[in-house]
Formats: structure tokens, sequence, C-alpha cells
């Protein structure tokens, strides 16, 4: 990761993953929770693209919807675009996705456990996914097996290769997952929380081999975390979220030196580790809102420091932070910041009666 | 610079003690049907905790600072040491003194969605504790100008109760009670009391409480809820309806219902998102403040530790590899295993360029833990025999993944089938030690000297004989880091101690060395 360089000519290549107006909802008996609602963003090769928020903020689903694992009470809506390398993935069935996810794009969850079965051997899983997506058998699949738990750091490969799950360590079984990840050779990892459930050091192990392999293998990797340390440490860009909504996206070193929106600061501000001189940590009050409601207004209004009375008749739409910022976007009624107040209100409004109508 | 120490504990601040630890040990699984060694979750630490101060305790999972907080306040039971509160070993403590001391120390647990029962209302979960000690025990002192003996039901002397506070004073004088006061906490008015005199010499007073413990508890744990942030109408919710932030709450003001001392907070945010988590710590560091509570604060968390505690423990495998004031050792850490855990931590900084040590493998099973230093596995500074100085990193490591491999072999469970393809000298998983020599040694040119031992640790490895194997390379590799334990030493002005041999004269400070790796 942390191929920063790339951010610059970023415009020039097209887009591996390009999600456009993403709107997956849960559809219960009591309500509906627009878990992920309307955001657009792209992942290029070979870059790490990072989305943060806190629990409910519909960071998962919106794996998951990428993924077409999205289960019956919830569904990605009409509307909802995701083009892989151009192809368009929500049109996709259940079969084609299938075939896609262990090939093109792989998944690696916080819990490794999730991934791999208790009764089969580390090796046998491995090769399974070897057999179905690389044809490989026999002999063959052992070798590679051995040589994927090999490049996953794993010592005593060959040994381990004939284990199961419960004899490895936490650590240990994440990169065994990564592994099984690896041995359908995709082209976009995603990793939701892989590091969570992991000590420190251990962290430390995994992000640096994610690292290599991303450079080694020119992966593109869309890295989702509550964790700020995480994402400062990963990222090439960052996506904010909040209440099933992208709030802000930017590069990473100026999404931490010059976070826009409210939500963004709130968040950075509310690490203790980024005021260890404060007595009093600043905090955000109140919880994150169940997002069970098409918005028409500023999800984050309630908590929100720098409300005012448009917050919530005036429903924010992402737009550039300022004329020269054009890879740098807030969804907040404060911003474009080189315009009025009045003006800023007025542009949100258009572009947002300019969305419902090409909507319908 | 360092000096060691020859006392089993070390003043570090002055102030009074509230709770000294010494030596102690908590093992698991121990005299077991299978005959196994025992999980030494705590082995052998010694420190103290100041009234009023928070001492942090980190560390990895499976390093013990659960299982030592625990221990701490009994809910786990010592293997051996002492934990003194207040100079009571309560490790000793058993049956009515024992649950009478619990009042004084309360846990609040990391996960508040499995340590609240679902099915009782908040009210019910802060009040059990108040119903399981039968509180309230009313502490009276009685401020008289003749002899006097204290009357009544659910009434405490204060004066000659241990653990009793003064709830209710009354002043008499010449005979009669010219003053009855009581303490806001006890949810009592002046009219909610009675007090009668009897006969003289001594005189003997009665106290009556004409409000029903049950409104006593239902004020108090009223209070409680205000106390920690939620509303009255709170009372009557159940668990499920809240938030994990106010489901913490919770757990805190059932943890303060009985007035304890000390706390032990394990991992009280970790569930938590960000934003909610420094409302429950500006919380806690309120109530610290109001009540004068000791904290013990477990958390694997550091930039949360490094906010909110005084002093800070770092544990692994059982030990306090260093302990001290938070900032002098955030700042500047000592022991090696400080120094890597801190630079494992990202940093909410993209532009932040620190040299990383990245820790190899996991720590070593709490149930075979290294003879010598308990780091000494994984620590990237490790001594070397003298004749190994200056071996090229590359080697080393190969050499110390190599000792690795033979220790997890030796640590994994062989199937009986296995064991008895052993038996009958078969081929088995575990003998296929060419391949690892290849692997770990296959591209790197290996001097006649290291690869003899190398040689000689594989052979015993084909004869099924890892313990010998490891024996080899341990002779040869090993360094006083493998045999001995190392002591504790001070550190700094402040009283730091650091737990590793590299502060002995002869060695390089940890702090002035630079790792193997980096060179
Ligand atoms: S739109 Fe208004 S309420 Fe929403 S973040 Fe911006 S200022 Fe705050
Ligand atoms: S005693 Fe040796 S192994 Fe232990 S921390 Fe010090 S240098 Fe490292």
């Amino acid at each position: 990761m942390a191929q920063r360089e790339t951010t610059a000519s970023r415009s020039e290549q097209a887009p591996l993953l390009q999600v456009e107006n993403l709107q997956t909802a849960f559809f219960t008996d009591k309500e509906t929770i627009r878990a992920v609602d309307g955001i657009s963003f792209d992942i290029r090769r070979g870059e790490t693209v990072g989305i943060v928020g806190e629990s409910g903020s519909g960071k998962s689903v919106t794996a998951r919807s990428i993924m077409g694992l999205v289960d019956s009470p919830g569904r990605v809506l009409d509307g909802s675009s995701i083009k892989f390398d151009g192809e368009e993935l929500t049109e996709k069935s259940e079969k084609e996705y299938r075939s896609l996810r262990g090939s093109d794009i792989a998944m690696v969850f916080q819990d490794p456990l999730t991934s791999l079965n208790p009764v089969y051997t580390v090796g046998n899983q491995i090769k399974e996914a070897l057999r179905l997506h690389r044809d490989m058998r026999g002999a063959e699949a052992t070798e590679e097996a051995i040589d994927l738990l090999e490049a996953v750091g794993i010592p005593d490969a060959s040994r381990r290769v004939t284990e199961y799950p419960h004899e490895f360590s936490g650590g240990m079984r994440q990169r065994a997952v990564i592994a099984m990840a690896l041995a359908c050779d995709p082209e976009l990892l995603i990793c939701d929380e892989p590091t969570t459930a992991l000590d420190v050091t251990i962290q430390a192990q995994i992000l640096e081999l994610l690292d290599d392999l991303q450079e080694e293998r020119n992966l593109a990797i869309m890295f989702i975390t509550h964790d700020m340390g995480v994402i400062a440490e990963v990222s090439d860009r960052v996506n904010v979220m909040y209440a099933g909504e992208i709030v802000e996206s930017a590069p990473v070193v100026e999404l931490f030196e010059n976070p826009r929106h409210p939500y963004s600061q709130g968040l950075l501000n509310s690490i203790p580790g980024n005021q260890p001189d404060t007595d009093r940590l600043s905090t955000i009050e109140g919880d994150v809102p169940t997002p069970n409601e098409p918005a028409t207004y500023c999800r984050f209004e309630p908590r929100c420091p720098k409300a005012f009375d448009e917050c919530s008749k005036v429903h924010p739409e992402s737009l550039a932070v300022n004329d020269d910022a054009a890879d740098h976007t807030a969804a907040c009624l404060l911003y474009p910041e080189d315009v009025s107040q009045a003006e800023a209100v007025e542009l949100h409004e258009r572009r947002g009666s300019q969305r419902e109508v090409s909507e319908r | 610079m360092s000096e060691q120490i020859q006392q089993e504990s070390v003043s570090v601040a002055t102030g009074e003690t509230l709770v000294e630890v010494n030596q102690l040990r908590t093992y698991y699984g121990e005299g077991g049907i299978i005959e196994s060694n025992p999980v030494k979750a705590v082995d052998g630490v010694d420190f103290e905790i100041k009234r009023g101060e928070t001492l942090g305790l980190v560390g990895e999972s499976g390093c013990g600072k659960t299982t030592l907080g625990r221990t701490l306040i009994q809910l786990e039971d010592a293997t051996s040491g002492e934990v003194l509160f207040d100079g009571t070993d309560v490790t000793e403590l058993s049956g009515t003194e024992l649950k009478d001391w619990r009042r004084n120390s309360q846990m609040v647990f990391q996960d508040p969605e499995s340590s609240l029962n679902d099915r009782m209302t908040v009210g019910e979960i802060i009040r059990e504790p108040l119903d399981v000690h039968d509180w309230p025990t009313i502490g009276v002192v009685v401020d008289a100008d003749v002899a006097t003996t204290i009357e009544g039901n659910g009434v405490a002397d204060a004066r000659t109760t241990e653990g009793v506070r003064s709830d209710v004073t009354v002043t008499v004088r010449g005979g009669s009670v010219t003053d009855v006061e009581t303490r806001d906490e006890m949810q009592l008015e002046r009219d909610d009391v009675e007090v009668e005199l009897r006969g003289d010499d001594p005189t003997t007073v009665r106290v009556k409480v004409t409000r029903s413990r049950d409104q006593i508890r239902r004020a108090r744990v009223r209070e409680l809820l205000d106390t920690v942030g939620l509303r009255p109408e709170h009372y009557y919710r159940y668990p499920h309806q809240f938030s994990g932030g106010q489901r913490q709450r919770v757990g805190i003001a059932r943890a303060l219902a009985l007035e304890p001392e000390f706390v032990v907070l394990d991992e009280p945010v970790s569930a938590l998102d960000v934003s909610v988590q420094a409302q429950i710590l500006n919380l806690l560091e309120d109530l610290q403040d109001e009540f004068g509570l000791t904290y013990l604060f477990i958390a694997h968390d550091l930039s949360v530790v490094r906010h909110i505690c005084d002093r800070v423990a770092v544990m692994y495998l059982g030990n306090v590899m260093e302990l001290g004031e938070t900032e002098e050792l955030f700042a500047n850490p000592k022991n090696p295993y400080t120094h890597a855990l801190l630079s494992a931590i990202p940093e909410p900084d993209p532009t932040a360029d620190r040299e990383r040590v990245t820790l190899r493998g996991t720590p070593p099973s709490p149930r075979d833990p290294p003879t010598g230093c308990p780091f000494t596995t994984r620590c990237p500074m490790k001594i070397r025999p003298d004749k190994y100085q200056n071996m090229d990193a590359d080697t080393w490591v190969a050499i110390e993944v190599f000792r690795e491999v033979l220790r997890e072999r030796e640590r994994a469970e062989k199937s009986l089938t296995e064991q008895a393809k052993e038996l009958l000298g078969m081929e088995t998983r575990f003998s296929d030690i060419d391949e690892i020599k290849r692997e770990l040694f296959g591209d790197i040119d290996l001097s006649r000297e290291v690869e003899e031992h190398v040689d000689r640790a594989a052979e015993h490895v084909a004869d099924n004989d890892e313990q010998g194997a490891r024996r080899v390379l341990r002779e040869e590799f090993g360094s006083i880091c493998d045999d001995e334990r190392p002591d504790d030493y001070v550190v700094s002005d402040t009283g730091r101690v650091s737990h590793c041999h590299r502060h002995m004269d002869e060695y390089t400070e940890p702090d002035e060395f630079v790792p193997y790796t980096e060179r």
C-alpha cells in the first residue's frame, strides 16, 4: 500500500471497480433499513481504498453488496451499479456471481473462522479453491498450496497444510484465509476489518503481508475498518461513511491533515492518541442513527456542532470541497467552501433534484 | 546506570498504597486427569497500586492481563503469592470475610452485551448487588459527651465495624440528641431516622430507620442512573433497548452500587465506537474524581491507556515486562517488548514516518514458556553468543525460525495414528526435516560451524527427537536470554522498572541497541 504516487495519476487509469449510486436496503415488518444509501466510489489497480466508519455506518454491507452476498431480507436496489473491469455485476445471476467471487474478487473477513471449515485441513481447503478456480489437482495443487502458505509467511508450511484450522493461532488463521483468497489469483481483495480481532504485533505482520502482496501482484484492495490508525497506514484514498452514506472522500494525507466534514473532524478528534495532553476527550454526542427513511436532510444533523437551519431540510450531496480540489469531496452544506453559504445550499439542492430526475 | 532491585517490590511513587501484589502466580489446569503442564497465566508479578491512581495493564491476548485483574479481586484463585489490600492478604479470605471485602472491589466487563442479563430491567440489574449484599448496613457514629453503645435493626457501629462508613452521625449533649446528620449516598433524610436514648453509662443510642430498605435501594439506583448519565425512565427498560455506550453505563452503575474503592475495568471501551468510547472514558474520569476511585484499567488499545492511565504495566506471557509512569514509558520505552509493542500501533497520521519493529511469530504457549526471558523467542534485541555477534541478519532469523518450528512441532498435538506410526518408525508428517532445512536455509550461505550444528539438530529431528534438536540449537546459539529469567531493573528516576538482561552493565541498553534486523 502506501503507493501514494499513484494518486496523482489516478484519473488517467480506468477504474477496476466502479460503484455508482449503490443502495442496499433491508426490509423487515417494522421498517426498511437503508443500510447503504446511494454511495459512489471507485478503486484502481494497485491502489488501496479505505472505507472507515463506525458500527451501523454501512461499510460491511457495502462489501457484501459488491461480493453479491446480501441475503434476504436485504436487497441491492434498482438504480445501483457496480462495475468490475467494465462489467456490470448487479445484473448477474447467483451462479455467475459465484464464479466471479472466487476468481476475480476475493474477500477476507474479520473472523477467519467464518471462511475456514473446521472439519477440513487448511491444505484441503486451499486445494479446493485451486481446483475450482485454477483447475489444479493432486500433487500440483498440494505443491501450490504449500507455496501459498509460504507466500503468506507461514513457516513449516508442508506440515501446516495437513493441519486443521483449530491448530492455527489467530494470526496464522488469518494468513491461511489470505492464502485461500490468493489461491484464485484475484484482482480485487476486499478486506473487512481483517486485523480487528488480532493483537497489534500480529496486525502489523498482516498489514505488512498485504502490502507485500499488493506490490507483487498489483492487487486492488478495498480495506474496511473502524480504526483510523490502520486506515492512515494502509490507504491511498479514504471514504468516510456515516449512516449509509459516504460523507467525505479524499486522498489519505489530505483527509487526515484537512478533514472537512464535521463528522470526519469529530471522529479524528475523539481518538485518544490524537490528544494525549488534553484532560478531556472531545466527543461526538449521541449515537449513530439507523437510516430507515430516505435522506431529505443531513443525517449527521442531530449530532453536528456546526448544524444550521437548512441542514434539516436539504440533503447534502457529495461536492468538491472547493474549486481546486476535484478529488476531495464532502457531503455537507458548508461546502464548497469558496462560495457563500446560501449559494452552497442552493448547489446541493440543485444537485439533489438533478439526481432524482436522472433516477426516474 | 541501572541498579538491581534487591527487594521484591519497589515503591514507585509517593502516596498511599492501596493494593500491593507480591510474587503473584495464577496457574490453570493443574492436576487434571491428563498429565499436562498448567497454563501459567500469571507467573510471578510484583507491583503496587496507589490510592486514587489509574494503573494500566496492557499486553496482547493471552498475556495474562485479564487473569491478573480477576485474581486481584478474587474472581480467580491465586496459585501462590500475596494480594494485599490495605495490608490484608485477600487471597487468604473466605466465607463472609470474602463477601464483605468484595463490596470494596468491583469489575466492569468488556462486553456490555453479554455481561448484562437481558431478562432483567436496567433498574434490577443495577440493584442486584444491593440485594445480594443486603445493602444498606447503616453505619452510625455518635459524637457524645458520655460513653455510648449503638443499637438498631440494620445498623452498625461505624466506629468499630470495619468497612462501614459514617452514614448517620448523631450528636448527643447533656443527655439529649442535639443533631442528626445523614450522608447523601444513603438516600436518607433527617426525617427518615428516629433516635432514642436509653440509660446512662453507657447510654444506649437506638437508631431506627423508618424508610424501608426497598425504598432506600430504589432511590440509590435512581441516583446511580443519574451519576452515570442515564435518565430516571431508563429504570424500567431492558438492556437490548440500549446502545452499546448506554449498556456500558449500566455496567458502570452496577459496579459502583456498593461504593467500592477499587474498580477493575476490563477492556471497558474496546467494544465501543470511537466517538462513544470517548464519552465513556470521560465518564470514568469524572467518577474517579468524584468518588476517589482507584482503577486498574486493562486494555489492549494503547492510545486509550495513554490517555487515561497514570502508570502502566506492560505484560507478556504472564510477566510484567515494564512498569512506570505513562508518558515517560510511551515516550521512551526501555524494555525491548514495550518498544516493539508501541512501534506496532498504527498512528492516525499518514505522514508519520516511523521505524517499525515487526515481530516475528506468535507468543509461545503459556503452558510451556521459555526457561529464560519470556520474550526470548521473538525479541529482536536478544543477546547473542559472542562468536555470533556479527552473523548476518538473514542467517540469524533463519536459525530463530528453525528453533520456533521445532518448538511448535513439539507443541502440536500428534494424533494417535501419528504417534503409532512414530513408534513403528514410519514416515509421518513430522519427519520431513530436509524440506524445512531447504525452506529455511536454502538461499543462505552457512558457515561451516553453523551448518554443522544445524545438521546435528536435523539428525535429532529425523530420529523423532525434537527435544534433542532444540537442546543442540540452544547450546550453540542460545544466551543468557534463553537460560536465565531477567531481574527487574530500575531504569529511571521515577522508579520505572524493566525486566531485561540488557540492563546489566555488560550489555548495551535496549534503547541504545539497534536490532540486528535493522542494520
Ligand atoms: S450539512 Fe449541516 S448538519 Fe450536516 S454536517 Fe454539514 S453542517 Fe453539519
Ligand atoms: S532479556 Fe533478552 S530476550 Fe528478554 S527482552 Fe531482554 S534482550 Fe530481549
